[in-house]
């Protein structure tokens, strides 16, 4: 009695939580390999920190200039960050399903092996 | 208490059965089922029929297998699962069985089996039998390491295995199977282990059984080193196991991260001349971090302020430094330092690198600084500098240069993060003299490492190394390296002299001697071959020379017993391990008149105990009188001064301080250090060891109460206290000073049969010269008395024995020889008139 519970709490409890945390540390190895949080953080600022100073004085044409540059700079950041975001996101998709299929898959391992036992004899 | 049968363990053992036997099939199910598919793929290229049939095996198999699998991973999982140990053992109702692991309870229940089956009640012997009667790596590695020979101990054990009783000689208590795997149970504790482990077991026998306790007593290990070879084989199989499990967050960190970097700054000059510890760390591997805990803390406090965020690092060179920034860049690496530091890019300028590609030092200005504004705009960058000191000094010279004035307001700056590693001597030499740049630093000390910490770094690299050598490393050998580097290298500290000497006994052992296994005797040649010390076990040469030292001295030196008996029994002491204090071999004041045999008593040691005069480091104290003779003794900036320079270089050897009580009182006051701790730090701040020395001061100071009290005939000790009252009293030496020699020994005045034997002793050497040329020189008793009384004047006791043996016979036999009066083959006798009688050879016969 006590090895039938015992099965019953490796086959549904135990084995389904042991993939479940080595699905968990993928999605986190996701989440610190691409630094998600520190992308968003930093979503906008500039790209590797390459901004240009305005100069003193009022110079109309050199303020446009550097605005754009700047600006051009942040939205290289930008573009940079979605990429990895989005690399991030698809990544985390992937985990996720797999990690759903493969936890189903090792919980339902005895019924689809019933299963297939019945299957093979129908076929005789 | 231990109830093997109550426990669950015991429930796992009797199913162990069903593991191997699912095991069976599953396998047997694969393997039909390929085949089947095999069959399949054959059925299909020849186009034949009756695939429904081979569609059956296919389902069918794959079905067992995907059950057979299940089931025996279900009975793996139920056999393995056991209760983790709790760290109180107080409750004696609980059943330590339940924490064996499931090998332990296996070889538990054979050795129960075993003893039931013979009738006897179990004890340590057949627990251990049984434990090395199989083939278990982890068993294999400790025994290995201890050097300890399972099959040669197997035969010894199953003899007394029927027979052996565990009591406890000291306190008669037996010890029963329970009291054994309580000692296990602890042994498992202190590793932080969770299930007693057949390591664990042995560990508890090698304290309790006696073949295994025999053992390690030839081997001079203690029972705790059992305990730590098993610890250090759990960890090692830990980091193993870790490894393997690759989705673990701390493997995963592995990896490192993307795109942290983007939001700083790029770094094009700092790159170039830089090294990135970050990315040394990842590359090289992640080492265990052993050790300085509490300085590693302290950094990381520092560098997260927003101010004052700069660390100056003070340690010797080889205090792991450089292992402390390491460490944080690690961490920092692995995301496991603080926040605030975790992801930042921890970058060693290479200064030297700068200077050898700049022509001037407006060039090395100029870059560096744009690498220190790359540093602080980047906002990602911790800054190092190793030997700092070397840049921050006035000194002009190759690799030295002056960044103070340019440094400065960088470090000012929140947001330059800087580390700074100096050492002692820099630090007081160079940076002391910049309180600008002093002030702007937190400083941190780094301490020498403990030994334990420093066995356990030992072990870390051992895999390195061996791999490298291909040598194999002994535990005892280990034990060694900390024991004999502790006690004869002192010019670097723990870590890197035992690091150090552990690598060069493995390329010895590979490439000397050709060996493959490093003993504790190999550590014993280097440090004999580094420091000229004769280290290990008293060879039989010089358990002789010391068993008969006072008759070897006798045969140069005339009468002083005491003096002799007492340097030997010193010796004996400290050669054999019986000395308890600190400071050196032995330290000795010889008082008495001149010529009396203080220096030749010294001499005569150097030669039979060190092996030659030449091992004697003599000082006339005479010569150092002022202060600018003190400079040259002790040594000043330049100079590390004659005294330390010449135990530096002979540390095994004899140092004489001629006439003491004619030396500055400094160097007396410095004395003292040496005599009590037995060492003295030179103007270098170098450590300079003298507990491989002998040390003797001479003085003639009260001579003259000495030459007094001979003629009235007074005791040793009666003499030794008026000349202590009469120094004292007059202030030549200090009472503490006295108070720190092994032994004030009081050389007496020499009677004239002391003056004839030394006349002997001399004419024998003369004898001895003069064979060489096929001469025979006799000297007639008559002349010795002559002699004797020609020179006999108590206060210069047997210097004149010297003058008038050059006057009346070794000028006339020079005169002789001259005239050719003598050749060779001819025989010579010396009258009481110091005539000469030569007697010629017959060419004839």
């Amino acid at each position: 009695m006590l090895l039938i519970l015992e099965y019953f709490s490796f086959q549904f409890i135990e084995t389904p939580k042991k993939i479940f945390n080595i699905f968990k540390n993928l999605i986190w190895f996701g989440v610190n390999f691409l630094s998600i949080k520190y992308c968003f953080q930093t979503l906008f600022q500039p790209w590797r920190r390459i901004v240009w100073d305005y100069k003193r004085g009022f110079d109309l044409g050199n303020r446009i200039d550097i605005l754009v540059s700047n600006t051009f700079s942040r939205f290289l950041g930008l573009i940079m960050r979605l990429c990895i975001i989005i690399a991030f996101v698809i990544y985390e998709v992937f985990i996720i399903l797999l990690g759903t299929f493969l936890i189903l898959f090792r919980i339902l391992i005895p019924f689809l092996a019933i299963l297939g036992i019945f299957i093979s004899f129908s076929l005789i | 208490m231990f109830d093997l049968k109550k426990s669950k363990i015991n429930k796992s053992l009797s199913i162990r059965f069903f593991v191997y036997f699912f095991k069976f099939l599953k396998g047997l199910s694969l393997f039909l089922f390929i085949a089947s598919i095999l069959l399949l793929a054959q059925t299909l290229s020849f186009d034949k029929m009756d695939y429904q049939m081979i569609f059956f095996f296919n389902i069918f198999f794959l079905s067992c297998f995907m059950l057979f699998s299940n089931i025996a991973s279900f009975f793996t999982y139920f056999t393995r699962k056991t209760r983790k140990i709790d760290t109180s053992l107080e409750n004696e109702e609980l059943n330590l069985a339940d924490f064996l692991s499931i090998e332990s309870a296996l070889r538990i229940k054979k050795a129960l089996k075993f003893a039931r089956r013979k009738k006897v009640s179990i004890n340590s012997s057949i627990l251990l039998y049984f434990i090395l009667n199989f083939k278990n790596k982890k068993i294999d590695f400790i025994l290995m390491r201890l050097l300890i020979n399972k099959k040669e101990l197997l035969p010894i054990i199953k003899e007394r295995m029927l027979s052996t009783k565990d009591i406890d000689n000291s306190t008669n208590v037996e010890y029963t199977l329970d009291l054994i795997i309580l000692e296990a149970a602890k042994a498992c504790i202190r590793r932080k282990g969770q299930n007693i482990k057949v390591g664990d077991i042995l560990s508890a026998l090698s304290k309790i059984e006696p073949s295994l306790k025999e053992e390690l007593r030839k081997r001079n290990l203690k029972k705790e080193d059992l305990d730590n070879v098993n610890f250090w084989q759990e960890t090692l199989m830990k980091k193993i196991d870790d490894n393997k499990i690759w989705w673990s967050k701390d493997n995963l960190s592995k990896l490192g991260s993307l795109a942290k970097d983007w939001a700083s700054g790029f770094t094009p000059t700092l790159d170039k001349y830089s090294i990135d510890l970050s990315k040394v760390v990842q590359r090289v591997g992640f080492m265990q971090i052993i050790g300085h805990e509490e300085e590693r803390s302290q950094v990381e406090r520092i560098l997260i302020r927003d101010s004052e965020n700069n660390i100056l690092l003070v340690g010797e060179n080889g205090v792991g430094r450089s292992s402390v920034v390491r460490a944080i860049a690690q961490r920092s690496f692995l995301n496991k330092s603080l926040p605030a530091i975790n992801g930042k890019r921890f970058v060693e300028l290479n200064l030297s690198q700068i200077l050898t590609q700049t022509s001037s030092i407006d060039e090395v200005e100029n870059i560096l600084d744009v690498c220190f504004r790359e540093a602080s705009y980047a906002g990602n960058i911790i800054l190092i500098l190793s030997d700092f000191d070397n840049y921050i000094n006035d000194k002009v010279g190759a690799g030295l240069v002056d960044i103070s004035s340019l440094i400065v307001p960088y470090l000012k700056f929140d947001e330059f993060k800087f580390i700074a590693l100096t050492s002692f001597s820099g630090l007081h030499k160079y940076i002391e003299y910049k309180p600008q740049v002093l002030s702007l630093f937190e400083k941190v000390e780094i301490k020498e490492t403990t030994k334990d910490e420093t066995i356990l770094i030992m072990e870390r690299e051992i895999p390195f190394i061996e791999y490298k050598y291909n040598v194999f490393i002994t535990y005892s050998a280990i034990l060694k390296i900390i024991e004999l580097s502790e006690k004869y290298i002192h010019d670097n500290p723990f870590p890197k002299k035992a690091v150090t000497l552990l690598t060069d006994t493995a390329v010895y052992v590979n490439s000397v001697t050709k060996g493959k296994i490093v003993l504790a005797s190999h550590i014993e040649d280097i440090i004999s071959e580094k420091t000229d010390i004769p280290v290990g076990k008293i060879s039989s040469d010089e358990r002789e020379v010391l068993l008969n030292l006072e008759n070897l001295i006798h045969q140069r030196i005339i009468n002083q017993v005491e003096a002799v008996n007492e340097i030997s029994a010193s010796l004996r002491r400290a050669r054999s391990g019986m000395k308890t204090k600190n400071g050196p071999m032995g330290t000795f004041l010889f008082l008495g008149p001149t010529g009396v045999g203080k220096t030749e008593t010294a001499k005569a040691l150097a030669e039979v105990y060190f092996g030659s005069e030449s091992k004697m480091i003599r000082f006339d104290m005479s010569e150092f009188q002022t202060n600018e003779d003190i400079k040259r003794f002790i040594g000043d900036d330049n100079s590390p001064g004659l005294l330390a320079t010449n135990v530096r270089e002979n540390p095994f050897s004899l140092v004489l301080f001629d006439e003491i009580e004619k030396s500055h009182p400094n160097i007396l006051n410095l004395l003292l250090q040496i005599l009590d701790e037995g060492y003295m730090t030179d103007s270098l701040q170098r450590k300079i060891d003298f507990s491989n020395t002998i040390i003797i001061a001479t003085s003639n100071a009260g001579y003259q109460i000495i030459l007094d009290a001979i003629k009235e005939n007074k005791a040793t000790d009666l003499i030794k206290q008026e000349i202590f009252d009469y120094v004292f009293d007059k202030g030549i030496f200090r009472p503490e000073l006295i108070n720190r020699f092994d032994s004030s020994v009081i050389f007496k005045a020499l009677t004239k049969d002391n003056l004839l034997q030394i006349a002997d002793l001399r004419i024998k050497k003369l004898q001895h010269n003069l064979a060489k040329k096929q001469i025979a020189l006799n000297v007639s008793a008559k002349a010795k008395m002559e002699i004797v009384e020609l020179s006999y004047n108590p206060q210069f006791g047997a210097r004149e024995i010297k003058r008038v043996l050059q006057e009346k016979v070794e000028n006339v036999l020079a005169k002789a020889f001259l005239a050719e009066e003598i050749q060779e083959g001819d025989s010579v006798l010396i009258n009481e008139n110091f005539e000469i009688i030569i007697e010629k050879r017959n060419y004839e016969e």
